[in-house]
């Protein structure tokens, strides 16, 4: 429950109207003690300091009030507004960074799944592990093309005799 | 001649408050002299921790506030405590209890016997 109602609190809205009830809250609670000490008897201006001084500081009390809220959220929103009204001080920067982080992640993007279709996922076919490749090997050639491609015919003849390719693999 | 201030321990505030809150409903400025009050001024609680303490408090479902209208014609926001409220009160004042006994001991030990 704790943390739907810290979560409600994210809403810019509603916690923008806590923060003005809590301001609200705090002044009048200040004009309850300035009361007080009016009516305390002690000249009004002493009264009034000493009623200020016990109260204490408003704004850090509305600070710290509103930092209880989502612990370190001012500090974060402050940093990122002014991260933000950095990069639109310098426009020409900002393209420049923006297209780079594109560039860089789509690159990344593109070589990564090459990679995975590639060598990464196995083929598109049934019992990719069965796959050969053939060369012939022709002797007295083989100082000038140590392999040759297969001969159509030379294929053809495999297919038909051979029992199953595996019997071809090395 | 002014208190010194109490340094509160951890917590310490919350208990303070949730206990003021037991006699009755109040608003923050009525907390803060309930305490003040009841310590001879030894204790003063400042805004700055009061007020962060009593969001803490309703974060927590401990107490509730409303806006009401208070004496003299103010509205502002009158905490109460909640049932969750007064049931972490009993949990932190025997907790404190056993501590304060803890600490005793260790001021004033027993003579011990062989």
């Amino acid at each position: 429950m704790q943390w739907f109602r810290r979560l409600l609190l994210l809403l810019p809205g509603r916690r923008q109207k806590r923060a003005r009830e809590l301001e609200e809250e705090l002044r009048v609670n200040l004009a309850l003690a300035l009361d007080d000490a009016a009516d305390s008897g002690i000249p009004p201006e002493e009264a009034a300091r000493t009623a200020r001084r016990d109260f204490g500081s408003f704004t850090r009390a509305h600070e710290e009030a509103r930092a209880v809220w989502i612990p370190g959220w001012d500090a974060l929103s402050q940093d990122l507004r002014v991260a933000v009204r950095t990069l639109l001080r310098a426009p020409a920067f900002t393209m420049v960074a923006i297209a780079s982080l594109a560039l860089g992640t789509g690159a990344a993007t593109a070589l990564f799944s090459l990679v995975d279709t590639v060598t990464l996922k196995p083929l598109a076919y049934r019992e990719p592990g069965q796959l050969v490749f053939i060369r012939e090997v022709n002797p007295p050639l083989a100082h000038i093309y140590p392999s040759l491609p297969v001969n159509m015919q030379h294929f053809r003849f495999w297919r038909d005799q051979a029992r199953s390719v595996d019997s071809l693999r090395r | 001649m002014k208190p010194s201030r109490v340094e509160f321990l951890q917590g310490t505030l919350d208990m303070l408050i949730l206990r003021t809150l037991a006699l009755g409903p109040l608003h923050g400025y009525g907390v803060a002299q309930a305490i003040r009050r009841t310590t001879d001024a030894a204790i003063q609680v400042e805004a700055g921790s009061l007020y962060p303490a009593l969001q803490r408090l309703e974060l927590q479902g401990l107490v509730t506030a409303r806006w009401e209208v208070s004496e003299r014609n103010h509205r502002t926001r009158i905490y109460r405590l909640t049932a969750a409220g007064r049931k972490r009160l009993y949990a932190e004042v025997s907790r404190w209890e056993s501590f304060v006994n803890a600490v005793a001991l260790v001021l004033h030990p027993k003579p011990i016997e062989d």
